[in-house]
């Protein structure tokens, strides 16, 4: 295999940079926190930029949070917590030797996008029309001040979720998703996110992320396509609680798992009263199987999640009609109690949401669309 | 992770976990460069413990993790002592990974146990807010309204009056029984043709009844199934409409559609349906519904004809679903624009020997026919029109031969001022801009000087020709013509206006194809986006016009002009079977 000066130049910054972490993670081993001082922080810091610059971008962010730690501890922080502190110095560590396999293999630093990360998202173009059908949608506010609004694709024929986001600074949008509900995805496309989160759509000349992320390019056609109905739910359905935490079990198979919640589709058989957990500052509500299992809403009283929260009253109150059929969310284990987060209520029966028009659906995106606008 | 399934009933585990947590914060917090002494026996402590609850995994790590601090304890070389610290180091992360590993299955287990334990007491799933049913119907005719699809069907069981609302996405104006539309009630893309000749079966699909008719939506967990009969199959017979005593048709009593014999006739330019006893029926006549009747008196050459109809009673008044024809069969005529098309034969019966007989025999030869060729070929034409007339029916069926003479009449035709549309679309056929070139500059002089201030379509493809050939640069021929289509478009959209004359339609796209180097064939392949009830109100008229041949040559003019505006527009297939 014959590599390219830039690739040449870039495996050699990664051998130097693998010692370097080593190296710094031995040291802050050897230090222990107590004797750490504000040194320590700054070589973090200059170690994130060797970790980028050699490539291993992964390792990088790691970096970045450890230095959060360091410097919480540094500073007295209250929010410091060293069980965080001694996983991500793990985490670190584990990554680093996994990254060192992968090289000490010869592999090309192309090859080893899956180990290292990538800076910057490639798109790489799919050939096939994607058939698409959204499973969900959520708004969101991020603490780097960007508000944004992601649907959530199931692709047709294929056991792959993607993702299309728009994204904007809250400076100009202010910090309200909703307001993205009618503003066109792109300027490239004439659908507002509010159509492509409902319906099902063919995407012609799409280009996709590793990570499943759809770029709203100039070349992107995007027509209507048939409904899959609740059949594009299949690949996420858990039928019981107990298949819910297998699918998240399976999830942590890898040693240094990305993410410990998982996407699912649930049918709950019955839905208790919204309850607000002053202490834990977060409502709840049971969600119970047919086996009598519990899973629990889980939802935090934050400002952005109002809305959800309101909503939720709204669709478990007996007398409203509103309970869905089915939810879309994302759930996750936590203080030995399975947790779920609802993106989307889904309705069998097609519901009438007024929002600037009537809009016949069988999904509403909870923390988008409002119930009281919804009727049968 | 062999160690779990030891643990599910203990609750020493997750105090063995918080204390190794503890044990393992004091190594980060004080650091490994000098060891608390203690800290060998700690971890043999823990390693016992975990030992004692099955965990074997921990109790390795732990111990090793201990001998290894005791190794660097007791190491005095620098060189060494380095080496040891390293090996602490990397075993202290793989006891790291191991407790995060543990904890996190530790806790999916304890987890699915507490599912397990809460779940002695099933849950009854609380009953669907809306009743199902199963069904099988046929449907036996459509209504179509922007996007919505109300299906009329008849229960194959009981008789009961099913109706399937639909909303179709992408569905085709002008079209929209042949060509496929994607369906929110069948999730899929269906033929509303094969849709409307087969069984439709429905499975548990949520119902509502509304005014005696089951009425099934789009749903979302189920979808209905078609189900193709066989040749032949005879759907069950639908009750007939009574007829009050005065002859009205009575809806009163029948739910849904019901059959009723109507008589459709035209007069005074217009199209009736009354009842067998001449009474009114109310159905309302839609411009496709219209053009099909008209084609349909036109094909079977009768003044008036009988309708063996299924019609359905609706709030604005009673609805035309289906008609049974003996050559169609069951077929749609207010939505299918496709029915009833005269043969060329039947549209030529009348086409005299005259010059617009042989253009209307023309237009319609699907073939070489060399009679055809022959006549036009002896025909002789006393000026420049009749020549650009014989010419362009010529064109329609054999190849371009440049008839001997014909530069000189051209030459003098635009010497004389007499250069319309005729007698330049001559020009380009025959390839004679540069041969004639002077005459043409002569002519284009001569053209603007009287270009007049409110032109005809013949003037303007006039102009954007001439500025074409002699490269006139003060308009862009294409944008020019472009631009007063768009005025033709928004006047054909709007059904108050006129449109221009068919044949004058014909040689704008003539002009595009010319301009563009395009076929002949495809003259509006930039389409000119007439609404097809607009061409179909010129065709079928003048059909019905020309059908007996008592209007002579106009008739057969009207017509031949009226087929090619179809070509042209590639509606063809919708006029002539």
């Amino acid at each position: 295999m014959s590599l390219n000066k830039r690739e040449r130049d870039k495996l050699a910054r990664m051998r130097i940079a693998f010692e370097k972490i080593d190296g710094l993670l031995f040291r802050l081993g050897q230090t222990g926190l107590q004797r750490m001082t504000q040194s320590s922080a700054v070589e973090l810091q200059a170690l994130a930029q060797t970790a980028h610059n050699a490539g291993l971008i992964k390792i990088k962010r790691e970096i970045e949070v450890l230095d959060a730690h360091v410097t919480r501890y540094l500073e007295r922080d209250p929010l410091f917590r060293l069980g965080a502190y001694r996983t991500t110095v793990n985490r670190i560590w584990m990554l680093n030797r996994g990254a060192r396999k992968v090289f000490a293999t010869g592999a090309a630093p192309d090859d080893m996008v899956e180990v290292i990360g990538e800076a910057r998202r490639r798109y790489e173009p799919i050939v096939e029309a994607l058939s698409l059908q959204p499973l969900g949608a959520s708004g969101w506010v991020t603490d780097g001040d960007f508000v944004g609004i992601t649907i959530y694709y199931q692709a047709l024929g294929a056991d792959k979720i993607y993702q299309v986001s728009s994204a904007r600074p809250t400076m100009y949008f202010g910090n309200n998703p909703r307001r993205m509900l009618n503003m066109d995805i792109s300027e490239n496309l004439s659908f507002t996110v509010h159509d492509l989160a409902h319906g099902s759509f063919t995407f012609r000349n799409a280009k996709a992320s590793r990570d499943g992320r759809l770029s709203m390019h100039r070349d992107l056609h995007v027509s209507a396509a048939p409904s899959m109905g609740v059949r594009g739910y299949d690949a996420l359905r858990a039928d019981s609680w107990s298949e819910v935490v297998e699918r998240l079990r399976a999830g942590q198979a890898h040693p240094a798992p990305s993410r410990t919640d998982s996407l699912v589709y649930v049918e709950p058989a019955s839905y208790g009263k919204v309850l607000i957990d002053d202490k834990r500052a977060c409502a709840t509500a049971a969600l119970l199987d047919e086996s009598g299992s519990r899973m629990t809403i889980d939802v935090q009283l934050t400002e952005d999640h109002n809305y959800l929260v309101d909503n939720l009253e709204r669709m478990v109150a007996k007398n409203k009609g509103l309970r869905p059929d089915g939810l879309f969310g994302r759930a996750w284990v936590s203080e030995g109690q399975l947790r779920f987060f609802p993106y989307t209520a889904i309705y069998h029966r097609e519901v009438k949401l007024l929002m600037r028009r009537e809009h016949t659906l069988n999904e509403i995106h909870l923390t988008l669309e409002s119930l009281n606008k919804v009727s049968r | 992770m062999t160690d779990l399934p030891v643990l599910l009933d203990d609750a020493l585990t997750p105090r063995l976990l918080g204390d190794l947590d503890e044990l393992l914060g004091s190594m980060y917090v004080g650091g490994l460069a000098y060891p608390d002494p203690d800290l060998p026996t700690d971890l043999r402590a823990l390693a016992e413990r975990a030992a004692s609850l099955g965990l074997a995994t921990a109790n390795g790590s732990l111990n090793t993790l201990a001998e290894r601090l005791e190794a660097l304890v007791a190491e005095s070389g620098r060189s060494g002592r380095r080496d040891r610290a390293n090996e602490v180091w990397d075993e202290l992360q793989r006891l790291v990974c191991w407790q995060r590993i543990f904890r996190t299955e530790h806790a999916f287990m304890m987890v699915q146990a507490r599912l397990g334990a809460s779940g002695d007491a099933p849950v009854k799933r609380e009953p669907p807010s809306f009743p199902t049913e199963s069904r099988r119907v046929f449907p036996f005719g459509l209504e179509l309204a922007g996007n919505r699809l109300v299906l009329w069907c008849r229960d194959l069981d009981n008789a009961d009056s099913v109706v399937l609302v639909d909303e179709l996405v992408e569905r085709s104006d002008t079209d929209p029984i042949h060509t496929k539309a994607i369906s929110r009630l069948f999730q899929d893309s269906v033929l509303l043709r094969e849709v409307l000749s087969a069984v439709v079966v429905l499975h548990e699909h949520p119902v509502a009844l509304k005014g005696g008719r089951r009425v099934f939506s789009p749903a979302y967990a189920t979808r209905p199934t078609l189900q193709v009969v066989a040749v032949g199959y005879e759907p069950p017979r639908l009750p007939q409409i009574p007829l009050s005593g005065v002859g009205t048709p009575d809806f009163s009593g029948v739910v849904g559609a019901g059959r009723l014999v109507v008589v459709a006739n035209r007069s005074s330019n217009r199209i009736s349906l009354r009842t067998e006893q001449g009474i009114s029926t109310g159905i309302a006549v839609s411009p496709t519904l219209r053009a099909n009747l008209i084609k349909l008196l036109v094909r079977d050459q009768v003044e008036s004809v009988a309708l063996d109809a299924v019609v359905v009673h609706r709030r604005h008044g009673p609805v035309l679903l289906r008609v049974d024809d003996e050559l169609e069969g069951a077929c749609f005529p207010v939505q299918d624009p496709r029915l009833f098309r005269p043969t060329p034969t039947q549209l030529a019966a009348n086409a005299g020997d005259s010059l617009a007989g042989l253009g209307l025999r023309a237009v319609l030869a699907t073939d070489q026919d060399a009679a055809l060729v022959g006549a036009l070929d002896g025909f002789r034409p006393d000026d420049i029109s009749a020549r650009f007339a014989v010419e362009w029916a010529r064109a329609a069926v054999t190849e371009p031969g440049l008839p001997a003479g014909l530069p000189l009449e051209i030459s003098a035709a635009l010497t004389a001022g007499q250069g319309g549309f005729g007698t330049l679309w001559l020009v380009s056929r025959f390839g004679l801009v540069e041969e004639l070139e002077v005459q043409i500059r002569a002519f284009y002089r001569g053209f603007y000087a009287e270009f007049p201030p409110e032109p005809s379509i013949s003037d303007l493809c006039c102009r954007a020709l001439l500025s074409a050939w002699l490269e006139i640069e003060d308009i862009d021929p294409l944008k020019f013509l472009e631009a007063h289509l768009s005025a033709l478009r928004l006047s054909a959209l709007s059904h108050q206006s006129t449109l221009p004359d068919a044949a004058e339609i014909c040689w704008l796209a003539e002009t595009l194809s010319i301009l563009t180097g395009d076929g002949r064939e495809s003259g509006m392949g930039r389409s000119f986006d007439i609404p097809l009830d607009r061409i179909a109100e010129v065709v079928t008229e003048a059909m019905w016009r020309a059908r007996t041949g008592r209007g002579g040559d106009s008739g057969a003019q009207a017509l031949t002009d009226a087929l090619w505006l179809a070509r042209k527009t590639g509606t063809e297939a919708y006029f002539v079977a």
